[in-house]
C-alpha cells in the first residue's frame, strides 16, 4: 500500500444556519499517508474542527460539503450512495473526541459500547473488546467491560473513546482536541498512546489542536489553518523553524515557551474575521504587519516554497522581509523582589464537607481541598501555583484572596492576620484582587462596560461623572478602545472581557493580584497580548502577583518563584530557574517531562490523580512517586528548606548534589525512620 | 451555562410566535372589555328585565347573551364580573411577587438559616392545599377584598420564592458576585445592584403564570362561596349561580366559564411566549412550575 490514505481536493464545508450561509471551511487541500501525522492548528473560529467532521461526516445540522472531493484509502467518498458512505466511513474513520464525558453513553457500560462498534457478535465480542481496551492500556480490561463511563477517570475514559475508535480497525483516526479536557500527565500519555498505534498499526492520523507545542512533538506536517483557509503545510520542524506565512510566525511567537522569560511575546493584534462576511482579499490582511494594498485585493493562490512547503501569501517571509521585533522589554521582571511578605498563608486548610448524618448532621465524608499549606507572597514578585486540576491550587487562591475561609490555619496581611485587621480591613480589601479564570461569568451580563469597572468606586461613594472618568482612563491604561464604554459584555470578545475584569481589579489600586487560570481560556495569542499585559502593569504599578495556572509554560514565563501542589499539599517551592532547570521532587520533575514541547528527559507521570476525597498515607504522591520507599507508605515528608530558597516536601529529594545518594547508601544500612529524624 | 444569565441586552428583538400574538390578544381583549365594561355594556349588571327571565342567547334580541333567573343582561354582567377577579388576583400576584422574589432573593444570596428559615416556611405553606387554606382563613377572618388578596397571596408565594432562591444560589457562584464582594460591596449592595437585576426576566414569567394561577383561585373561592359575594358580579360566583339551571339554561355557567377559560389561556400563552423571550423557559420546566 502505498498511495495516502485521506485525500482532500479543494473541499469547501457550507453552514446554513439562522444567521445565514457561512463558509465554514473554503478550499482546502491535503492528503495523509500510513503512519503519518498531520496537525491542524490555527485560532479558534478558524474551521480546524468543521474540516475535520466534514471528513468523518459529522457535521452539525445545516452542514453540507459544497464542493471538493475526498477520497479515503483511493474511494472517492462522493462516489458512493449515502448509505454505502455511512458504512464506508465507519469502517475506514475512527473518531477521537475532545471532551471523552459526552463521548460516551452514561447509560451503557463500556463493554456494551464496544460491543457496538465491532462487527462480532457474543462471546468473541466480549473477547475482542477486552482485547481492545488492554490494547488502548485499560488496567484488568475483562472487569471493566461492566464498568459505566462515570465509574472511570478523564484519562481511562478518553483511553476507552480511543478503543472504540479503533474497534473496527479503521485506516485514518481523527483526533479533535484529543486532550484538551486532560491534565497535562494524562494529555502525554493519551497522546503517546495515539503515538504508538500510528507507529505500529500505521495509522494515518489528524491531528486537530489549537496547541502547537502538542503538534512539534506529535505530527509529521503541519496544516496552519486561518479563517476556513489552510495558509500553510509543510513538514512540522521546518514550519515551526522557519515559518514563511506571517501568521504562522505570529502564532509561533505568542507561545510562551518559544521566547525566553523576560523577553515580551510579540502576538498577532486581533482576532480572526468573522467567515459570515470574511474580507476580499488576504483574510490576514488586517492583522497582518508585513500587508500591502495588493494583501487587501486579492485572495492569494497556493504557492510552493523552494523546500515543498505550500504557502498562500504574496509578502512571504524571508532574510529581507521580516516581521517587525517586538518591542525590547528591558525591565519586563523586576530586579528582586524584596523580601518583605505581603501574604502569607500559615499553615491554612480548607475541608469541604460532601456528606452529612442523616440525623446527627455530623460530618460524613469531608474532601480536604487545601492541607496545611504555609506559604509567603513577596512584595513585588510574581509567585506561580502548578498543579494538576483538584490539587487545591484555585482553592488556595480563594483563601488568600479572602473570599473563601480557612478551616484550619490563617491568612496573614503584612503581619497581622486577617480576623484582626480591624480598620485596616477596607484597605486590605481593595489590596487584594482577583482575576478569574472565566471571563463571562465574571462579568455581570446586565452591566455595560464601564459601570462593571467602576463598580467598585460606586461602593467608594464616588459620584457617577467621576466614575465614569475613572472607567475610561482604566480602560486605556489594560488597552480597552474608549468606545466600548457602554457596551455589554455579551458584545465584546473573550479578550476584551478579561481586559474588563483587570481593569476591574486596577480600579481598587491594588497591591497583590490573584490571577486563577486568567488566561486558560484564551487563544494563544490573546493570551500573549495579556500576558504582555500583566508584565506591563507589574512594571508600571509595582504588582505583586500570584498565578494560579496548569499551564507550565505560562508560568515559567511570568513567575520569579513556583510553588507545586498535589492533592492538597504544596510538595515544592523554588525559584523559577532552579525549578525548571533542576526539580527537586519527584512530582515535579515528572510533571515538568509531561510538558508538550519539553527538552527535559526523566519519567513521565504513570497512573491517575488519587481521589482527593481519600488521599493516600503518607506521602500523598507515593502511588505515583517513581522513587518511593517503604517510609514514603507511611510517613508524610515535611516541607524542607534546601537552601537557595528551594523547598521540598520529599524524603528523598531528586539533587544533583551528593545528599540523595548519599541518603540512598544509608538508607540500605539503617532504618529509613530514624535517617530521616538524623537528616533534621 | 445557564442561557438567562447571558441574555442578549443591546438590541432587542420583538421575535412574535403564533401562539404568542394569539395569547397577546386574548389577554389585551379581555382586558380591556373588562376595563371599558362601564362604557360598552348595554345594561347595568344589576339591571332587571323582568319579563325576559332565562331568555336564551339571541343575537336579534336586546339581550345578545340571554338572561339569567332574574333577568339579569348576561352579557353586562360578564362584562362586569372580570373586574373584581382581575382586581383581586392582579393585586395578590403582585404582592406575592414582591414578597416571593424578595424572599427568595435574600434566601439565595446570603444562604445559611435566614434561607433555611424561609425555604422551611415555604415547604409547610406548599404541604397545605392552598383552597383549603383559604377556606379555613376565611371563615375566620371575614370574607372581604384585603383578605380575599391576603389569601391568594399565601397560595402563590412559595412558587415564586423557589424558584428565585434556586436562580439566586446559581448565581451566587457567578465570579462577578465574587467580584463586586472583593470590591468592597455589601450584600445588601450587591442584591441590589446584581441579583435583582438578573433575576428580573424570570421573576417577569413567574409572575405572569403566577396571575393565572391566582384567577383559578379567586374563581374557586367565589364559586364556593367564599369570594365576591353576589350582587357585584363575579365569574367563579356566575358559574355556581348557574349550575342548578345547566339543563334548562346552560348558557348561565358556560358563558362566564369560557370568559375565565380564554383569558388563562391567554395568559399561559403570552407567558410562554415571555419565557421565550427572556430565555428562562428550560429554568422553569426544570423547577416543574406548580399548578394548584
Amino acid at each position: 500500500m502505498s498511495g495516502p490514505v485521506l485525500d482532500v481536493q479543494g473541499l469547501v464545508t457550507r453552514l446554513d444556519g439562522s444567521a445565514g450561509p457561512i463558509i465554514a471551511v473554503n478550499g482546502i487541500s491535503f492528503s495523509i499517508g500510513p503512519g503519518e501525522c498531520l496537525g491542524i492548528v490555527g485560532e479558534s473560529g478558524c474551521g480546524k474542527t468543521m474540516s475535520a467532521m466534514s471528513i468523518a461526516g459529522l457535521l452539525p445540522e445545516g452542514g453540507f460539503i459544497a464542493e471538493g472531493r475526498i477520497a479515503l484509502d483511493g474511494v472517492d467518498l462522493a462516489s458512493l450512495s449515502p448509505d454505502a458512505r455511512r458504512k464506508f466511513r465507519a469502517e475506514h474513520i475512527g473518531v477521537v473526541f475532545q471532551n471523552p464525558a459526552t463521548a460516551l453513553n452514561p447509560r451503557m457500560n463500556i463493554g456494551a459500547q464496544l460491543r457496538e462498534a465491532l462487527p462480532l457478535r457474543g462471546d468473541a465480542a466480549n473477547r475482542r473488546a477486552a482485547e481492545l481496551l488492554d490494547m488502548v492500556g485499560v488496567p484488568r480490561a475483562w472487569d471493566r467491560l461492566v464498568d459505566f463511563p462515570h465509574e472511570l477517570s478523564g484519562g481511562l475514559a478518553q483511553r476507552v473513546v480511543i478503543a472504540l475508535a479503533l474497534a473496527r480497525s479503521p485506516k485514518l483516526l481523527i483526533a479533535d482536541e484529543p486532550t484538551t479536557a486532560l491534565d497535562v500527565s494524562i494529555q502525554t500519555q493519551i497522546l503517546d498512546l495515539i503515538d504508538a498505534f500510528r507507529r505500529d498499526l500505521q495509522l494515518a492520523v489528524l491531528l486537530v489542536t489549537h496547541d502547537i507545542d502538542v503538534v512539534a512533538d506529535r505530527a509529521q506536517r503541519v496544516a496552519v489553518m486561518y479563517a476556513g483557509n489552510i495558509i500553510e503545510e509543510g513538514p512540522t520542524k521546518a514550519l515551526l523553524n522557519d515559518p514563511i506565512h506571517p501568521y504562522t510566525a505570529g502564532l509561533l511567537a505568542s507561545t510562551p515557551n518559544k521566547v525566553s522569560p523576560g523577553t515580551v511575546l510579540n502576538p498577532v493584534e486581533g482576532a480572526p474575521p468573522s467567515l459570515a462576511n470574511p474580507p476580499s482579499g488576504c483574510r490576514f490582511a488586517p492583522r497582518c504587519a508585513l500587508a500591502t494594498a495588493q494583501c487587501e485585493l486579492t485572495l492569494p493562490a497556493a504557492s510552493i516554497a523552494a523546500d515543498g512547503r505550500m504557502f498562500r501569501c504574496i509578502q512571504p517571509l524571508s532574510k529581507t522581509n521580516r516581521l517587525p521585533d517586538p518591542p525590547i522589554d528591558v525591565v519586563a521582571r523586576l530586579p528582586a523582589a524584596s523580601r518583605v511578605p505581603l501574604v502569607k498563608s500559615e499553615a491554612v486548610s480548607r475541608s469541604f464537607i460532601l456528606s452529612r448524618h442523616l440525623v446527627t448532621r455530623a460530618p460524613l465524608k469531608q474532601r480536604q481541598a487545601v492541607a496545611g499549606v504555609t506559604l509567603e507572597i513577596f512584595e513585588g514578585e510574581s509567585l506561580g501555583v502548578v498543579g494538576e486540576s483538584g490539587c487545591g491550587k484555585s482553592t488556595l487562591a480563594r483563601l488568600i484572596a479572602g473570599i473563601d475561609h480557612p478551616t484550619q490555619g490563617r491568612i496573614i496581611y503584612r503581619g497581622q492576620p486577617l480576623s484582626d485587621l480591624g480598620s485596616g480591613r477596607r484597605q486590605w480589601r481593595r489590596d487584594v484582587q482577583m482575576i478569574f479564570q472565566d471571563p463571562y461569568s465574571s462579568l455581570d451580563p446586565r452591566m455595560t462596560i464601564g459601570e462593571i469597572i467602576a463598580e467598585p468606586l460606586s461602593y467608594n461613594g464616588l459620584a457617577k461623572a467621576e466614575r465614569r472618568k475613572r472607567a475610561a482612563a482604566l480602560m486605556d491604561e489594560v488597552g480597552l478602545s474608549q468606545e466600548l464604554i457602554d457596551q455589554r459584555p455579551a458584545q465584546i470578545s473573550g479578550g476584551q472581557r478579561q481586559r474588563v475584569g483587570i481593569a476591574r481589579a486596577l480600579s481598587q489600586d491594588p497591591k497583590l493580584i490573584i490571577a486563577d487560570e486568567s488566561v486558560s481560556a484564551l487563544d494563544v495569542s490573546v493570551q500573549a497580548t495579556i500576558l504582555n499585559l500583566f508584565r506591563r502593569l507589574q512594571r508600571e504599578r509595582g504588582l505583586t502577583y500570584l498565578f494560579i495556572s496548569h499551564d507550565l509554560n505560562v508560568v515559567r514565563y511570568m513567575c520569579d518563584r513556583v510553588a507545586v501542589m498535589y492533592l492538597g499539599k504544596l510538595v515544592e517551592l523554588a525559584p523559577t530557574d532552579a525549578l525548571f532547570r533542576n526539580p527537586a521532587h519527584p512530582y515535579t520533575r515528572a510533571l515538568l517531562a509531561s510538558i508538550p514541547g519539553a527538552k527535559m528527559m526523566g519519567e513521565r507521570l504513570r497512573g491517575d490523580l488519587p481521589s482527593p476525597d481519600q488521599p493516600p498515607a503518607g506521602c500523598r504522591f507515593h502511588t505515583r512517586c517513581p522513587q518511593r520507599q517503604v517510609i514514603c507508605e507511611s510517613i508524610e515528608p515535611s516541607l524542607e528548606h534546601l537552601g537557595g530558597g528551594i523547598s521540598v516536601a520529599c524524603h528523598y529529594p531528586v539533587s544533583r548534589s551528593q545528599t540523595h545518594k548519599k541518603k540512598l547508601e544509608n538508607q540500605q544500612t539503617s532504618s529509613p525512620y530514624k535517617e530521616e529524624r538524623n537528616m533534621k | 451555562m445557564i442561557a438567562a444569565t447571558q441574555p442578549q441586552r443591546g438590541r432587542i428583538r420583538i421575535g412574535m410566535t403564533v401562539p404568542g400574538a394569539i395569547g397577546i390578544s386574548l389577554v389585551v381583549l379581555i382586558v380591556g372589555l373588562t376595563i371599558l365594561a362601564p362604557s360598552i355594556s348595554p345594561f347595568s349588571p344589576s339591571d332587571q328585565d323582568l319579563y325576559n327571565l332565562y331568555a336564551a342567547p339571541n343575537l336579534n334580541s336586546a339581550h345578545i347573551l340571554g338572561t339569567d333567573a332574574i333577568g339579569q343582561d348576561l352579557l353586562s354582567r360578564i362584562l362586569y364580573g372580570g373586574r373584581m377577579p382581575l382586581l383581586i388576583a392582579g393585586s395578590a400576584c403582585l404582592l406575592s411577587a414582591i414578597v416571593g422574589v424578595g424572599l427568595g432573593v435574600l434566601a439565595g444570596a446570603r444562604g445559611g438559616w435566614i434561607d433555611q428559615f424561609l425555604g422551611r416556611l415555604a415547604d409547610i405553606q406548599l404541604a397545605m392545599p392552598s383552597i383549603i387554606l383559604a377556606l379555613v382563613l376565611l371563615a375566620f377572618a371575614g370574607v372581604n377584598l384585603i383578605n380575599l388578596v391576603i389569601v391568594i397571596t399565601l397560595a402563590t408565594w412559595p412558587s415564586q420564592f423557589r424558584l428565585t432562591r434556586a436562580h439566586a444560589m446559581s448565581l451566587r457562584r457567578q465570579n462577578f458576585i465574587e467580584a463586586a464582594e472583593m470590591g468592597g460591596g455589601s450584600t445588601g449592595q450587591i442584591i441590589l445592584r446584581h441579583y435583582l437585576p438578573n433575576v428580573m426576566p424570570l421573576a417577569i414569567v413567574t409572575t405572569t403564570l403566577n396571575l393565572s394561577t391566582s384567577l383559578l383561585l379567586e374563581a374557586s373561592l367565589s364559586y364556593l362561596g367564599l369570594g365576591v359575594q353576589p350582587p357585584t358580579p363575579d365569574w367563579g360566583q356566575m358559574v355556581a349561580a348557574g349550575q342548578s339551571q345547566l339543563g334548562a339554561a346552560w348558557w348561565l355557567s358556560v358563558a362566564p366559564g369560557v370568559m375565565l377559560m380564554l383569558l388563562i389561556l391567554g395568559i399561559q400563552l403570552s407567558g410562554d411566549w415571555l419565557a421565550g423571550r427572556l430565555s428562562v423557559r428550560g429554568m422553569i420546566r426544570f423547577q416543574g412550575w406548580k399548578k394548584s
